[in-house]
Parts: structure tokens; sequence; C-alpha cells
């Protein structure tokens, strides 16, 4: 079973930053607000969490670099790298980038 | 009848001359002035009376950062370093025969700078009716007060300045869709070029100005209908990139750079830890030479402290007039890639 979290309808069609501080909509936010509670969700039930990066007017590294890296620092990296998917039609790119952050989360 | 005495009738009659004095003074002042201002049409008249008290600024005549982009930091940097509050200063523009939307971009984020030390600026428009249709049209008089002919007041061009630790993502989602309207004649997004904004945006907020609260950027659009094309200038008046390298690498690691013109660059290609062996965290430069590896966008051109490149022309030159603060120039054409594949 899967849980899907597609960014531009969950969050914001427009990511903003990395912090909070820089404006609306950041990926401390994102983590804070969304992607911290959906993937405690989904490892108590036993899920996969699908996360759909499509839709958006575009992220900024720091944006991704914030909420992965934090996830996969709270959470270890190989948990988050078994049990996230991510989808990308329009920048097909952005998944290996994603999962640098994540493997380099702990340095 | 009271009587005055001696000493007061002296005073009196001394004051009495002494003001006649002036006011033959003042007269003679007066007829030379005149003499002087004669055959000066009235707003002759006003434009002299109003630069009395200014110091006036002359930019170069081709007042373009890629075609002159020495003479152009020289005049930037006379206006930025003019501190006398109690002095206007006057940009006169009138001899100015080419300008971009990247020199008005750095000319407002330099008025800005000296407005936010409670300089008044004022100025006076290029007499080539191009040059005076490009500034008016640019959305510069949207921050500067200042009169644009009625067939120049509707454009698509656009300028926006914000600061103080905002990033603006959705007026710049909103800016992108315009521009690829120009290129592709459609609303579209553009990811790449939105998520590269949102970078310089933040960079400009988090590193550009690291003891100050006024934080400025300023983003400016120009829309080429004919060539389809759409050019963005991104400008802040921070430190500059190489001082913000400079300040976060030790000393220790200078002799590792072949000079800023390699420090710049290493910096773009993400190469900064494996050359100094430190874990270094910053991906927001090369991400946006990434995207313009993949041919998100063209002519990419950054001026940076007294570092100018030219990517596209594989050109660098280190400046002998630094510039303190960074600019961005890129345009989006029909040649580049990821335009209209999210329609």
């Amino acid at each position: 079973m899967e849980k899907t979290l597609k960014i531009s309808k969950d969050f914001s069609p427009t990511p903003g930053a990395r912090y909070r501080t820089d404006g609306k909509f950041s990926g401390q936010e994102f983590y804070e607000t969304v992607l911290k509670r959906c993937f405690e969700e989904i490892l108590k039930l036993k899920y996969k969490l699908k996360i759909i990066l499509d839709g958006t007017h575009g992220y900024a590294t720091s944006f991704l670099d914030e909420a992965f890296g934090t996830l996969a620092k709270d959470f270890g990296v190989d948990v988050v790298k078994k049990n996230v998917l991510f989808i990308s039609e329009e920048e097909p790119y952005l998944v290996n980038e994603i999962n640098e952050y994540i493997t380099n989360a702990h340095s | 009848m009271k009587k005055i005495r001696p000493k007061l009738k002296h005073f009196l009659i001394l004051q009495q001359s002494q003001k006649h004095q002036k006011n033959i003074d003042y007269k003679n002042w007066k007829r030379d002035k005149n003499k002087q201002n004669q055959g000066l049409s009235v707003n002759q008249k006003k434009w002299l009376k109003g630069v009395s008290n200014s110091d006036v600024f002359r930019p170069p005549n081709i007042f373009s950062l890629r075609e002159n982009a020495e003479l152009v930091l020289r005049f930037l940097n006379q206006l930025k370093n003019h501190q006398n509050k109690n002095r206007e200063v006057y940009i006169n523009l009138v001899g100015v025969k080419t300008i971009t939307n990247g020199s008005i971009a750095i000319l407002l984020s330099v008025i800005q700078e000296l407005n936010n030390k409670g300089i008044r600026v004022r100025g006076k428009k290029p007499k080539d009716k191009e040059t005076k249709k490009i500034i008016e049209k640019s959305g510069f008089f949207n921050y500067v007060i200042g009169f644009i002919d009625e067939e120049n007041s509707v454009s698509p061009d656009t300028i926006i300045t914000k600061g103080v630790e905002v990033v603006e993502q959705e007026s710049t989602a909103k800016i992108v869709l315009q521009a690829m309207k120009t290129v592709t004649g459609v609303e579209n997004r553009n990811q790449p070029i939105q998520g590269m904004l949102v970078e310089l945006m933040a960079n400009s907020v988090n590193h550009a100005y690291p003891n100050s609260r006024k934080k400025k950027w300023v983003l400016s659009v120009n829309h080429d209908d004919i060539n389809k094309k759409a050019s963005f200038a991104f400008v802040d008046n921070g430190v500059g990139i190489i001082k913000t390298l400079n300040l976060t690498l030790s000393q220790k690691f200078e002799k590792v750079f072949n000079g800023n013109i390699d420090l710049l660059n290493t910096a773009f290609e993400g190469k900064i830890g494996s050359r100094t062996g430190l874990t270094y965290r910053g991906r927001g430069l090369p991400s946006v030479f990434n995207k313009y590896k993949q041919n998100c966008f063209k002519d990419f051109v950054v001026i940076t402290n007294n570092v100018f490149i030219d990517f596209q022309n594989n050109k660098s030159i280190l400046l002998e007039n630094s510039f303190h603060g960074t600019f961005y120039y890129w345009e989006l054409n029909q040649d580049c890639e990821y335009y209209g594949k999210n329609a």
C-alpha cells in the first residue's frame, strides 16, 4: 500500500527557499507541517510514500535540500530511501538530485 | 518724547545701512544671474535652479554592462560613493544612446541604496527617443518619480524589487508565465527558471548582506516580441560572491585557486568542496550553472566584485572597477530547453 503526496496540491504550487525566515512556503515549513507528519504516518501503517513533484512552478535546490535532507537526518538515510518514491515527469533530473541530498544528509 | 541714546542711534544707522547694502548686493547678483541665464528656456532655468544643490553624475553614452562594463561600473561606483546627505544626486541621462534592462536594474538598485542612506536622487531622461522609450517601458518609473509618454505607458516589461528577508516566489512565478508567453505565445510554467529565481532571491537574502537589514534585490525582465525573447537581469548590492566565498573559506585556501576568476568558476561548477577538501554546502550556484549547461537559458553573464564572466562567449575578465554586489543576466528564447514541456 502507498500514500501519495502531491506537493503542488498538498502544500503549494509555488514552493519557496530553505527557511521560514526566507518567506512563505519554505522547505522548512514543508518539512515541519506536511512531510514529517506524512512520513510518520506511513511508517506506522507500513505503507510507502509516493511524492509527486510535478505541477509546481519550480523548485529551488535549497527547498529540496532542506525538506528531504532534514527528513533523512531525522529518520535515517536508509529508512527514507526504502520508504519514499519520487515521481517527476516534468523535471526527471530532480529525482537524482533529491537522492543526492538524502545520501549526503548526514554530512 | 523719549531721546535716543547716541550709541543706540549709531547702531540703528549702521544696521539700516547694512540692510541697504545687502539689498543692493542682492539686486546686483540677480541682475548678473539674469544676464547669465539670458536666452535659456523656462525649463532650462528650472533645471539650473534644481542642480545648484546637486552633484551631477553622467553615465557613459553606452550604458550597457555587457558592452561597456568598466565605464558603467566606474559610473555606478561614483554614485555609490556619494555620501553627503545634504547634496542631492542628479543623474543626467541626456547623452545616453544605448541602455539595457540590465543596466536599468543595476541603476535602480544603486538609487535605492542611496535612498536608504537618506540621499535624494533626481535626474533627466535620455534625449535619444529609442533609449528614452526603453527606460520608460522598463518599469523603472514605478519606483522613481517621473513622467512617461502615453505611448510607452503600457508594456509587459517588469521590474520588481524586494528586501528584508523575503523571497517573492509568487511574483516571480507570474513574471515567468509572462516571459514564456513572449517566447512561446502561451503562458507556460518554466520550472528551471522559477527555481533559479528563487535560488537567487534566497542567496541575496541570506548571503549578500551579512551585517545589514537593508537587503534589496532587483529583477528586471524585458520582452522582445519580435525575436520572441525574454531577457532577465537580477541584481543585488550586497558584498558579492567572491567576498562571500572569501568570508567562508579561510585564507589558507587562497593558494588553491588561481585568482578570483578561477574561484568563481569553481563555485559555479560546484567544485569548491573537492578542491579545498572542505564540506562545502553551497548548492545554489552549481544548480544555476547546471541549468545553463542544460540549455534552459542562454547568454549567461555574471558580474561580481572584480570578475566579469560571459559564459556564452567563454569570456572572463578581471575588472579594474569592481562591482560591490552581484549581477546576473540571461535570456530565454525559442532555442532553450524545457519551455512548453509543461503546458
